[in-house]
């Protein structure tokens, strides 16, 4: 898939007059929530996993303003269990993948940036046996990692700039630029460049709602982060921090201090290139 | 691999030529005939699993094709970018072929059979539709109506007997079902049509009338003759697909390869990923 979106943009390196590639790392925990079977109130608790992120995000735009892009988001789970009493509480593996594609004009006060973006989950399913006519137990379905269809989707992905990108702007973002696909897939960035700094404040959201069920719809936890980008020429490197506010994705249980928090690095490649 | 990257500079020349164009590439009478293929699952829950996921199904083969219609322009300079049209799909599907399922006394599980009733009988979907609209350089906005005619296949009836118990008559085949529908069909393009725009739809152009028909792409113009589409659709499941186009002379020839990626049932959290594929293809004509 990597090498497809990579061959579709060679074209564009003639039709882009600024290419610019961004790359990004993130690590978290993810908080498994489960109901604590030795407290009759209050007993929803969790426990974390590590949880880690890449991303990178390639996009051009012309003289004109027009924009292509293309881009390849991961995020994987690492597997747990809990025992809480007499019941395991699991946290299969999870490996979420996510290659998206946009187009966009910018007018230099609004930038405007629509596509779409392919949400598909790898999880590690567990073994299920199959009743046998007599009761006994014969092999079901085979556990191990397989892709969920239930908990993947097609979803439209856009980014929304307001103001101009060389002063303070706002971003709108879903599925874009730097994310990871838990912590922070729908967000608000409010940008402020300094020089060869670049300050950031961002708040990622809920999702928004499947129209056809809010049950199996893509969900995400909500964060609060701040960040700094150093640019140096054409390259730039970065480093963010955020704190979870609302572990959505795992289930809404008590989360301790230090398993809110998380860590992101960021490393960018801009080129202008004079008109020809 | 130089040489197919080779061919993808050619073919970026050829883009930044075309990207000084400014005219509506689907601007006059544009002619549309369409038809795929798509594996229609039926799913039920098989308590015979022991872990909670007890979804399990059975497929069948499902057909569809359609043709559309667009005409711009109505001879006066305020009607230039006004567009009307309309088009036809139909929708085929064969019997399900029965899953029966033997009893388990000791947990009380009965002998079944999935699917049943119409669920397991064939069906057809005519959509016959109108929409208009306008067609500028930088968008194209059209709105209209769908008229959902859906029928199935009455293999059989189920019959009182003179003794008063029940028993299974002929059914009368192929007939209209009374579930009509009328549904609003929707298309927007944004972004000039020779450079690289994204277009969002429901019921119109080339699409599944069952499994995608809310649908959006990516298009990347790369060349004169030749462009690819990056899309999915969001309902009645959600997919991928990608969709090469070749154009000569004002026809248009496409083909559409994809896959589900999730059929909105909990049913069919486990399918194999070669029964989610599905191809289409659309021949067109401008002029």
């Amino acid at each position: 898939m990597l090498r497809l979106i990579l061959l579709l943009l060679v074209p564009l390196g003639v039709w882009g007059q600024e290419v610019s590639l961004l790359t990004s790392a993130q690590m978290d925990w993810l908080n498994k929530s489960y109901q604590d079977q030795h407290y009759v109130t209050n007993n929803w608790l969790s426990f974390p996993v590590p949880e880690g992120s890449w991303s990178v995000e390639v996009r051009q735009e012309t003289s004109q303003g027009h924009i292509l892009g293309a881009g390849f988001a991961q995020t994987g789970i690492a597997g747990g269990q809990f025992q809480n009493g007499t019941v395991a509480v699991e946290q299969p593996t999870t490996v979420l993948s996510f290659p998206y594609v946009f187009v966009g004009q910018d007018w230099q006060w609004i930038d405007l940036e629509l596509g779409l973006g392919w949400y598909i989950t790898v999880t590690d399913f567990s073994a299920d046996p199959y009743t046998n006519a007599d009761g006994t137990f014969a092999t079901g379905r085979a556990g191990g990692m397989g892709w969920s269809r239930e908990a993947s989707y097609t979803t439209p992905v856009f980014l929304l700039r307001l103001l101009p990108e060389a002063g303070f702007h706002l971003k709108f973002r879903l599925g874009r630029e730097d994310f990871s696909l838990v912590e922070d897939f729908f967000n608000i960035e409010a940008v402020l460049p300094a020089g060869d700094w670049q300050w950031s404040a961002y708040a990622s959201l809920r999702t928004p709602q499947d129209f056809i069920s809010s049950d199996t719809a893509l969900t995400s936890n909500q964060r609060l982060g701040v960040g700094g980008l150093w640019k140096v020429g054409t390259w730039a490197w970065g480093i963010k921090v955020s704190y979870l506010l609302n572990p959505e994705y795992a289930g809404t249980g008590a989360v301790d201090f230090q398993n809110r928090l998380g860590l992101s690095v960021l490393w960018s490649w801009n080129l202008k290139k004079t008109a020809p | 691999m130089k040489k197919i990257l080779m061919v993808f500079m050619i073919l970026g020349l050829a883009s930044a030529e075309l990207s000084a164009q400014n005219k509506p590439a689907n601007s006059g009478n544009k002619l549309l005939v369409f038809g795929g293929y798509h594996n229609q699952l039926s799913g039920f829950s098989n308590p015979r699993y022991v872990g909670s996921d007890k979804g399990d199904y059975t497929n069948t083969l499902a057909w569809y094709s359609g043709v559309e219609y667009q005409h711009q322009g109505f001879g006066s300079e305020y009607l230039d970018s006004f567009t009307v049209g309309g088009g036809a799909a139909f929708y085929l599907q064969n019997d399900f072929t029965p899953v029966n399922l033997y009893a388990v006394p000791s947990l009380g599980i009965p002998a079944q059979s999935f699917p049943t009733g119409t669920a397991a009988q064939g069906n057809f979907q005519l959509n016959v539709s109108g929409f208009a609209g306008i067609n500028e350089n930088w968008y194209a906005v059209e709105l209209g109506l769908t008229v959902l005619m859906q029928g199935y296949n009455e293999t059989t009836r189920q019959v009182y007997l003179a003794d008063g118990t029940l028993g299974q008559a002929a059914g009368r085949g192929w007939v209209w079902g009374d579930n009509s529908l009328i549904l609003p069909n929707f298309y927007v393009r944004l972004g000039p049509t020779n450079i690289p725009n994204i277009t969002f739809e429901i019921l119109r152009e080339q699409y599944d009338p069952t499994y995608g028909s809310v649908l959006a792409y990516v298009r990347i113009p790369a060349s004169k003759s030749f462009a690819f589409d990056l899309g999915g659709s969001f309902y009645s499941t959600y997919s991928f697909f990608l969709e090469p186009h070749y154009s000569w002379n004002g026809l248009n020839l496409n083909v559409r390869l994809g896959t589900t990626l999730n059929y909105n049932d909990p049913n069919f959290s486990r399918v194999g990923v070669f029964e989610g594929f599905f191809i289409s293809s659309g021949l067109s004509y401008s002029w």
